[in-house]
């Protein structure tokens, strides 16, 4: 079933001289529990297709259906709502609030729908995550692992059908990189979470059930 | 709690340096405004406590009506002060030939309403006192302590009574009693004496039951509203047929009440308070932004995160004016507190400094009074 498709999206940043073409018409689509790595040199576009397909930038032209429903036709706060209930989204630099411990950074996306936190997935996704001891540290109080699966944490505590991670490695030691990838595959499999990941680690690309290649702002 | 304004208070917390710079931004800027306003609302005060002391504090007076008028004005209930002056009568004027004296009675506690406060000596304590116009003083007119005896009476012409025109060649001087003043203060010319008048103004005190039972009364006015003034008084003069042009206003004081139609002096104030509150504005702001702008760009990363776990544009918007409101709501009345005080002092010490020349030139000690 297809939960993500793609026409003919373009991206285009600036104006005049300084006019970057990040995504150039590119069209596919992606699978409900696909787990798909987005590989390609830097400034291909990964980011800002991902970015698209979150619904955090809007595209030049061309649509993003994901659920058949066509989400930039959506208004900015509809957009938003949306983003937080179906999309979660994981960065290389965790993004975490600093000012939140790791339980309300983790409850973030349900406490911004003004709704309490369901204890018992929170409880479950902490311990899944190995954050038990650390639930009312700060951030900055973590390792960059503990981070990630802080961020990780947040992304799935709203059963989101879909998970997009920048480069959810980049800045990670191998040891801790597997941890991610395998909590994130976890995910994958058990919630029947579809999966993108941009990646430059060829290893991690393989594991993927499909490799989607970017360069110069097509799909190649 | 709102988790977004949870965050911004937690983050105000974290970075308390750049939150207190902020705070005394506003306050500086706070302290600034009110104080050009302070000193601009004191200095309008101080000129209409000026005006008042040389004019009198009326806003209107409807001459040449009876005391009819009292009741009138009470009735229409529009006016704080309603103050009777009554026609005594004129005088022969032993030191001058074209010139008479005309003198009016006011009631004690209205005296100063009416004409203001002595340039020199004092107004009248008694009914034996009697303050004269500047217009009336020469080298051989008596002076400030000297008795003055005045036939009182009426200037008779055919059976006309002439008031404030020239002296004709068949008019009569009809004399109704014979009174002795000491000249106690000089004042400015009262409203009831002009530059084309033949007379020099003086005025008594009276008791209410003399101005009850005198022919001709002049009524001093001061709205309830100053604004209504000129309606008030044109509305009153009607109900009791006395003619518009029977109406002088109080134009000076009404000036710097803001109420006068030609109120130039209020638009320059006001235009000049308002450049320096624009000028003082883009200056804290240029201020607070300084201390502002790493947090505007942290923010900037901030507001990132939140739009990327789902943060509307609604909510974001609410925490920035959030930030605001708490910053505002300690430093702008702490600014206020700060100049009303700040200037406040500097009026003090300001206004002792000056008092004694004020006091040395013009014996109105009290004109200063409204700076302490
Ligand atoms: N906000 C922006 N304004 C202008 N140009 C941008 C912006 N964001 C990205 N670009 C440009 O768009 C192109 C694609 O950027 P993108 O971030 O998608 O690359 P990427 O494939 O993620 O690279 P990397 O692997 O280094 O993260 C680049 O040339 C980049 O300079
Ligand atoms: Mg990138």
């Amino acid at each position: 079933m297809e939960i993500v498709k793609v026409e003919n999206l373009t991206k285009i940043y600036g104006k005049g001289e300084t006019k970057v073409v990040a995504l150039d018409n590119v069209s596919f689509s992606i699978n409900k529990g696909e787990f798909v790595a987005i590989i390609g040199p830097s400034g291909s576009g990964k980011s800002t297709m991902l970015h698209l397909l979150g619904g955090v930038d809007r595209p030049t032209s061309g649509k993003v259906y994901i659920n058949g429903t066509d989400i930039y036709s959506l208004s900015n706060d509809n957009l938003a709502i949306f983003r937080r209930k179906q999309i979660g989204l994981i960065y290389q630099f965790y993004n975490l609030i600093p000012v939140l411990n790791i339980e309300e950074n983790i409850s973030l996306p349900v406490l911004l729908d003004g709704k309490q936190v369901d204890k018992n997935k929170l409880n479950e996704i902490i311990t899944t995550l190995g954050l038990k001891e650390r639930v009312n540290h700060l951030p900055n109080q973590l390792s960059g692992g503990q981070q990630q699966r802080v961020s990780i944490g947040r992304s799935l505590i709203n059963n989101p059908a879909i998970m997009l991670a920048d480069e959810p490695t980049g800045n990670l030691d191998s040891k801790n990189s597997r941890e991610i990838i395998d909590l994130l595959k976890y995910s994958n499999r058990k919630y029947e979470q579809t999966l993108i990941m941009i990646t430059h680690d060829p290893e991690i690309a393989k594991e993927a059930d499909r490799i989607i290649k970017i360069e110069d702002g097509k799909i190649s | 709690m709102n988790i977004l304004n949870d965050i911004t208070k937690k983050y105000l917390k974290l970075n308390r340096k750049r939150t207190i710079v902020s705070i005394i931004g506003i306050v500086l800027s706070g302290a600034m405004i009110s104080a050009v306003t302070t000193l601009a609302v004191s200095f309008q005060g101080f000129m209409l406590d000026v005006e008042e002391s040389n004019n009198g504090s009326y806003e209107s007076i409807i001459e040449n009506s009876t005391p009819e008028i009292i009741e009138q004005a009470e009735e229409q209930n529009n006016f704080k002060d309603i103050i009777p002056v009554s026609h005594i009568g004129m005088a022969e004027n032993d030191f001058s030939d074209e010139n008479f004296i005309r003198i009016m009675g006011v009631e004690k506690e209205n005296i100063d309403k009416v004409a203001g406060m002595a340039l020199e000596g004092r107004m009248p304590e008694n009914e034996n006192e009697i303050v004269v116009s500047t217009s009336f003083f020469n080298e051989e007119t008596p002076y400030i302590g000297d008795k003055i005896t005045l036939k009182i009476g009426k200037r008779l012409s055919d059976g006309y009574e002439l008031i404030g025109s020239p002296k004709e060649e068949n008019e009569e001087f009809e004399v109704e009693e014979t009174r002795t003043f000491t000249i106690c203060g000089i004042i400015n010319r009262p409203y009831f004496e002009t530059y084309y008048d033949y007379y020099n103004a003086a005025i008594i005190l009276v008791d209410r039951s003399e101005i009850l039972n005198s022919e001709k009364i002049d009524l001093a006015l001061i709205d309830k509203n100053s604004k209504n003034i000129y309606e008030d008084s044109e509305r009153l003069a009607e109900s009791v047929n006395v003619s518009e042009e029977d109406i002088q206003y109080n134009n000076s004081v009404l000036m710097y009440k803001g109420v006068s139609l030609n109120s130039g002096f209020n638009a320059m104030l006001y235009s000049v308070c308002g450049i320096l509150i624009v000028v003082i504005m883009i200056g804290s702001i240029l201020v607070i932004y300084n201390g502002f702008a790493i947090s505007v760009s942290e923010r900037k990363k901030q507001i990132g995160m939140l739009i990327s776990i789902g943060a509307t544009k609604k909510q974001i918007k609410k925490s920035v004016l959030f930030e605001g409101v708490i910053l505002g709501v300690i430093g702008i009345p702490l600014g206020i507190l700060c100049g009303v005080l700040g200037i406040g002092i500097t009026l003090k010490i300001v206004s002792s400094l000056i008092a004694p020349l004020l006091t040395f030139t013009r014996k109105r000690r009290n004109r200063i009074s409204y700076f302490i």
